[in-house]
């Protein structure tokens, strides 16, 4: 009977329906233009990165340690192009220096340069134990003109001087003559200059200033600050590398897991108990001893350019990667199969499904981009660690080997000298603490952002 | 019933994780190229002679059963570079090494307890108030500080600045040289448990059962410390298995630093002496402390709060 009645409502004309729902005709009209436009609307629909970026921009603390992450950055990449020094190149005299301390050369030239001279070059500040200007043909350009001179023997511990207004505008004064008192040098030797350079001569590149060692100098006259650059830049390389290691397997492993589920699952996550409770820092250590050998002797054997490219990071640091992709990703895969089981009861998976996709695109394009909030938080979260590690490895003697150097092996270098020179180790050590809050803090801003649910 | 299935289980894990730790060692140890006897002066007879003397001539397989049977037996080999042929377990145990890093840990552990649980509530009880701020920059810093910077500066600035206590702790014959490696052992862990504490307050205080008591009209203090920070210990609680470890591994760092010869230190030193039973046998008792604490963890994480179904797969 019902099924009657809804026929004929069907069949009442249209007019009456009209009539009923008090509707004029007019009202189905096509819209005008204006009105078109007054319904389109005003505002962008707020993605969810804009809507994350928006929350993370309100948090003070975070956006204040991106901002000095973000400085510490420039500093340890960019920095080195600003500085003269580099990490591993050793200044004579320049030893020991402290912080924005100057060494004698140093002192001398900068006196040379308050007395009117316009150019110098000393071998003693250049790099190397033993500089010199080699016996030769040289040339330097300076206001335009063009200086070319001889030397029928090397100069060595000697700073040649450049002096436009000067009766002999070239002229080398050798350090052991030099007076402080009086800040001249006793004697000078004179150079004599032609227009023109001979065939085949060198250009000397003249310092026109001193540039301070703002972190001072290690025993062997290695610049610190530059040295920080670099170890900073290590370290933040490796906490990086580790972090994405940790992504990619513990990813996979959590989104497989937690999609398979059944018995796959409970088998996979009872492998992740036994790994999560293997006391890490132990295995690690164990690992440094172990893997340094085979390690060495497979970079030695092997030409193949992937493992040369490993081989030029050293031992130590590949031993770290391969100690986080055996320990470390336990914690982002119960995190990442937490996700998954969720997800996985949406209807878009079950409509994927449906329509035939293979379970690993499932989980490539249906499960991992959803996650994704997840897994920035994790991934930024496991960088500071990872460095943690790292310094600790290094400080021990273990990690990063010489010639490379890091944060932590910085520290470690400065610990025997530590009494007399706490800046050495002050300044690496400060770095790497500020490397470590900032990601932290950026970490948990992240976390609020991205997941308000967490929220405390 | 529950309990005692789930302790089962977690015993099982736990067996089985040690079971791994001592064939990952073992293994590992064994993967190294040449004999551990290889030095520059030794001939080959030599070096055949102490193989044989070792047992290290037998296959790999044999050697693991071997160990394993000795090991159950207390016996974890001869030192074979440090203290050449004396027993591992003298070294560790007959020489006071073990003790003297047990009782910086313990002493580090509840010093870690002592002063983070009230620090975190003091924090909560003032939320956002200027303590609260100041905490938090605090511990915040405190997390992010390696315990070889803390020790090296406390070295510094109390041990040798100040001169209040002695630079190095040598045998803790006096109470005076504990202070300051317990102090850094116990930095970064009192710092954690502080914000730990803090948040988890701050998540116990937001429960109905506490409106219930602010209704009946029980005190606020009463409230804080007797009905929101009981509940806020359990997630403490579970920090506690990480925290062993946590020690365990600042101990390594700290040991050396302030030069107390306990298990730590050993460690470090055989690890680049390259003493591979002395690793071995180091490496599988920390191991083990480390996975008996988390486990007695666990079971009592279970026992004081039965709320929490652990046996129940899943979330």
């Amino acid at each position: 009977m019902e099924g009657h009645k809804t026929i004929q409502f069907f069949h009442t004309d249209a007019d009456k329906i009209l009539e009923m729902n008090q509707m004029s005709a007019d009202d189905f009209a096509s819209a005008t233009p204006d009105e078109k436009e007054s319904m389109v609307q005003m505002h962008k629909s707020v993605s969810y990165w804009r809507d994350a970026w928006r929350r993370f921009r309100r948090n003070h603390v975070s956006m204040g340690a991106l901002g000095v992450f973000i400085l510490i950055l420039i500093f340890s990449f960019i920095g080195p192009y600003f500085i003269p020094y580099s990490y591993e190149d050793q200044y004579r005299s320049a030893q020991k220096l402290g912080p924005m301390q100057y060494s004698e050369t140093e002192q001398l030239v900068q006196n040379l340069m308050k007395e009117g001279a316009d150019g110098f070059y000393a071998t003693s500040l250049k790099s190397g134990s033993l500089t010199a200007i080699k016996k030769g043909d040289w040339y330097f350009t300076a206001g335009g003109e063009t200086y070319a001179f001889s030397l029928d023997k090397g100069i060595e511990r000697a700073t040649l001087v450049f002096d436009a207004d000067a009766e002999t505008p070239v002229y080398v004064g050798y350090d052991r003559d030099y007076d402080e008192e009086t800040g001249t040098f006793a004697e000078v030797t004179p150079i004599e200059t032609t227009n023109t350079p001979a065939e085949g001569a060198q250009e000397l590149k003249l310092d026109k200033s001193v540039f301070p060692h703002v972190f001072g100098t290690d025993s062997q006259g290695r610049d610190l600050m530059a040295r920080c650059m670099y170890g900073a830049r290590v370290s933040i390389i490796i906490g990086v590398v580790a972090a994405l290691i940790v992504l990619v397997i513990g990813s996979l492993y959590g989104s497989i897991a937690g999609f398979a589920g059944g018995k796959v699952d409970f088998i996979m996550m009872r492998i992740v108990d036994v790994i999560y409770s293997v006391p890490d820092v132990l295995i690690v250590l164990l690992l440094q001893v172990v893997l340094k050998d085979p390690l060495q002797a497979w970079f030695d054997g092997s030409s193949n350019p992937v493992v040369e490219a490993m081989s030029s990071l050293g031992v130590g640091i590949v031993s770290i990667f391969i100690t986080f992709a055996l320990l470390y990703w336990v914690g982002m895969s119960r995190i990442i199969r937490g996700q998954v089981l969720s997800l996985k009861q949406q209807e878009y998976v079950t409509a994927a499904t449906v329509l035939g996709a293979s379970p690993a695109r499932i989980i490539r394009r249906h499960l991992l981009p959803n996650c994704v909030g997840q897994l920035i938080i994790s991934t930024c979260l496991q960088i500071p660690s990872a460095i943690f590690l790292e310094s600790f490895l290094s400080y021990l003697g273990l990690g990063v080997s010489a010639p490379m150097a890091s944060l932590g092996s910085l520290c470690s270098d400065a610990k025997e000298t530590f009494l007399l020179f706490p800046y050495r180790l002050l300044f690496p050590a400060i770095l790497l603490s500020l490397i470590v809050l900032t990601l932290n803090l950026v970490g948990d801003g992240l976390r609020d952002a991205l997941d308000p649910r967490l929220k405390n | 019933m529950d309990l005692l299935i789930y302790s089962l289980k977690r015993i099982g894990v736990s067996i089985m994780t040690l079971f791994l730790v001592a064939a990952i060692t073992f293994f590992l140890m064994n993967a190294i190229p040449g004999s551990p006897f290889m030095t520059e002066r030794s001939t080959p007879e030599q070096i055949e002679q102490a193989n044989i003397k070792y047992g290290l001539d037998k296959p790999v397989p044999v050697q693991f059963v071997n160990y394993v049977k000795n090991l159950l037996h207390g016996d974890m080999g001869v030192s074979l570079k440090m203290q050449e042929g004396t027993d591992v377990t003298t070294i560790l145990f007959g020489q006071g090494k073990f003790g003297r890093s047990i009782r910086l840990g313990v002493m580090a552990l509840l010093v870690a307890v002592v002063v983070g649980i009230p620090l975190g509530t003091l924090a909560a009880y003032y939320r956002g108030k200027w303590i609260d701020n100041i905490l938090r920059v605090l511990t915040t810093l405190g997390v992010a500080m390696p315990s070889f910077v803390i020790a090296t500066l406390m070295l510094f600035g109390f041990g040798v600045h100040l001169g209040w206590f002695p630079v190095q702790s040598g045998n803790l014959e006096t109470p005076i040289t504990y202070v300051m490696p317990v102090i850094c052992l116990a930095f970064y862990p009192s710092c954690y448990i502080a914000k730990l504490t803090r948040t988890s307050m701050l998540d116990s205080i937001s429960q109905d059962y506490i409106r219930t008591a602010r209704a009946k009209g029980v005190k606020t203090k009463v409230i804080l410390f007797k009905h929101a920070l009981r509940n806020s210990l359990i997630p403490v609680i579970t920090y506690l298995g990480p925290l062993t470890a946590g020690i365990i591994t600042g101990s390594l760092v700290v040991e050396q630093i302030f030069n107390v010869p306990g298990v730590g230190n050993y460690f470090v030193s055989s690890i680049l002496n390259r003493d591979y039973p002395v690793i071995m046998g180091t490496t599988i008792l920390l191991g083990c402390l480390i996975i008996i604490m988390n486990l007695v963890v666990d079971i009592a994480y279970k026992i004081v709060d039965p709320r929490i179904n652990i046996t129940k797969k899943g979330n």
